[in-house]
């Protein structure tokens, strides 16, 4: 082992369990609770024959989080989160979807029986891996595939939401910018056009939380079935110029042309067990027929289209006398059809919990077993990342 | 070697991980028998022996209702608040407790409003007071806190602040408590166990693990059965009573 990894494995088992406690206020109608989140890691690469560039061989404060969460009687609630790690990084132009600066900040409306409104900026309703807070997750890193780099995590809208047979069946619905978290900036892109997006959840025998590990050690078998789509022209008029940075680390999150996508999960959890698999599936219809997305290849064989997808399966288990969770995945993306290839991951990770999910220590190995050198070359063969959670909440 | 970097942190932890294991031992029960409950999202359950019904509270609709001993409904009140978890009966007059407002609530079995007060309690909005446990023989209502950490108020009959301990058994979370035989019967949807304890110090007795979904609330019958109702599925589960004789 590094010697650097060993001084810091010993460092975080010294930490004291300090006790944590989130704080509310209420007058009686309107109630308000404070929670926020610190988490440290120590990230350690193993690089490719020839690659000496070791800045990724670092400390890295990954969450410094501060969440408002409000309730006023029974007709509306609200949240208010911040990052001001990434809001500090965010200052620079460049947002991580994975991590933006600002999380959350929406109006959720209750007073109407047939349906919930909920407007603002937050998660879009689309991709279970990526409802899942990410502070109940025993990794440091969430799958390529939903990180946001292939669809937009967040973006400011409107979502229509109901429960019905006793919150087993859940519904959502909206309309968005479809520029996802670059929406903050104020402005469209060009086209003008919003993005559609639709999900539904199927728990049985009870409503499933978005929820990766069975902490409660279900006594009987769960599971839940999601589907999901997502629509948007954004073919860009001829004046136009294409939001800078809206096209993501793969240029495809957002694209001049039309995208479409659908998807699917399921998740299971019994005595301590829990599964999720996940698979998503996107055509871009780019505009102009000489699109960077096509990569330079004939006509004939992309025929004006192109796609990207992936999917990944997830086992956990919760070892309730240990207060651990282990965890193990596999991942498969393939971000361009037109490009050879495509990115296939390991990973396994464990967590200790001092106090539950708020005192964590955890820590992640990655392993790439293949990749899509084209679109997006690797300079590293595996990844070992270890590091404290603490949670006010 | 550096490819089993991490199974090696993971070996390494277990000593530590095992040296703060639960000690507390509990025995698997099953229920006899279950039932749908008319009422959404069931968060606690009493027992009133003068009519041989029980009374539950709703979180989602914020009222009391009395439901018969297979979960039909038979009346609720209006609505009383946006959060109610914990309900407990003092004569002819229940006490319920809103977790959101921390309002401490008196009702009378006629559903007239008699008192409402709020506690001034600054813990999570959703980790507040799901326990209300009235107790003839000394005289007390304890209030408890579902967790982070699990507070025992103790108030005197003039609903007074008398006591405020941190509740001594390792345990993720209170979602229920009743009292029963002269013992507190606490009951944990986290960790699905209905432990039996000892008045005032808590130490536990017996423990059962109880194959239960989100289990909010526990009442005993006047003939020793066990009733738990289950929020997420709104259901009503019956033990039978040799599983508690003393």
């Amino acid at each position: 082992m590094m010697p650097n990894l060993r001084i810091i494995v010993l460092v975080l088992c010294a930490l004291p369990i300090a006790a944590s406690a989130q704080i509310a206020f209420t007058n009686g109608v309107h109630s308000l609770e404070i929670t926020g989140a610190i988490s440290t890691y120590y990230n350690h690469r193993f690089m490719k024959p020839g690659e000496d560039n070791l800045r990724k061989n670092r400390f890295r404060l990954r969450d410094a989080q501060i969440q408002i969460e409000g309730r006023y009687r029974d007709q509306f609630e609200y949240e208010f989160q911040v990052d001001f790690v990434d809001l500090a990084g965010s200052s620079t132009g460049a947002i991580d979807g994975e991590n933006p600066g600002l999380m959350d900040a929406y109006v959720l409306y209750k007073g109407l029986s047939f349906v919930d409104i909920k407007f603002g900026y937050g998660k879009t309703p689309y991709s279970r891996s990526s409802q899942v807070p990410f502070i109940f997750s025993p990794y440091w890193q969430r799958v390529d595939l939903v990180r946001g780099d292939i669809f937009a995590r967040r973006d400011v809208g409107i979502t229509l939401m109901k429960s019905f047979w006793k919150q087993r069946v859940h519904i959502q619905a909206g309309a968005y910018n479809g520029i996802g978290e670059l929406s903050l900036r104020g402005d469209n892109d060009p086209s003008g056009s919003l993005e559609y997006i639709g999900r539904i959840d199927f728990a049985y025998p009870a409503r499933y939380r978005y929820r990766d590990i069975d902490d409660r050690v279900s006594p009987v078998l769960m599971v839940n079935l999601g589907l999901n789509a997502r629509y948007t022209d954004k073919s860009q008029p001829e004046s136009g110029v294409f939001t800078p940075g809206a096209g993501g680390e793969y240029g495809i999150k957002v694209i001049d042309g039309v995208k479409s996508g659908y998807g699917f999960d399921v998740s299971a959890q019994y005595m301590g067990f829990s599964a999720q698999f996940e698979m998503h599936q996107f055509r871009m219809d780019p505009r102009d027929a000489n699109s960077a997305l096509y990569l330079g290849v004939d006509p004939s064989i992309h025929e004006g289209y192109v796609r990207s997808g992936g999917y990944y399966g997830q086992l956990n288990y919760f070892a309730k006398n240990w207060q651990s969770i282990f965890s193990a995945r596999y991942e498969s993306l393939n971000i361009n059809d037109l490009a050879d290839g495509e990115l296939q991951r390991i990973s396994a990770a464990y967590a200790y919990q001092m106090k539950g999910y708020d005192a964590m220590f955890k820590v992640q190995y990655f392993h790439v077993l293949a990749e899509e050198a084209v679109v997006d070359p690797l300079r590293w063969t595996e990844q070992i990342r270890l590091g404290f959670q603490y949670n006010f909440k | 070697m550096k490819k089993y970097t991490a199974l090696f942190f993971a070996a390494a932890l277990f000593p530590f991980s095992y040296a703060v294991a639960q000690t507390v031992e509990a025995v698997k029960i099953k229920p006899s028998v279950s039932y749908s409950i008319e009422i959404n999202e069931p968060s606690d359950l009493r027992f009133d022996a003068a009519s041989r019904t029980f009374y539950v509270v709703s979180d989602d609709e914020g009222c009391i209702a009395q439901i018969d001993s297979t979960g039909k409904l038979i009346r609720k009140s209006q609505q009383l608040g946006y959060d109610l978890e914990a309900l407990t009966q003092r004569g002819e007059q229940w006490f319920w407790m809103d977790e959101m407002t921390r309002t401490l609530g008196i009702i009378t079995n006629e559903f007239e409003v008699v008192k409402r007060m709020q506690l001034s309690y600054f813990g999570g909005r959703n980790k507040a007071f799901e326990s209300l446990v009235w107790i003839d023989e000394h005289e007390v209502l304890l209030a408890i806190t579902e967790r982070d950490p699990i507070w025992v108020w103790t108030f005197n009959a003039a609903l007074e602040v008398v006591n405020q301990i941190e509740l001594p058994i390792k345990v993720r979370d209170i979602s229920g408590a009743t009292w029963h035989n002269g013992k507190i019967w606490l009951l944990s949807d986290e960790d699905r166990t209905v432990f039996e304890c000892s008045y005032p110090n808590f130490s536990v007795e017996r423990a059962f693990i109880i194959p239960v979904i989100n289990p909010e609330g526990l009442a005993f019958d006047s003939s020793g059965k066990l009733y738990v109702c289950s929020d997420d599925l709104e259901r009503l589960f019956v033990f039978s009573a040799k599983h508690f004789i003393p």
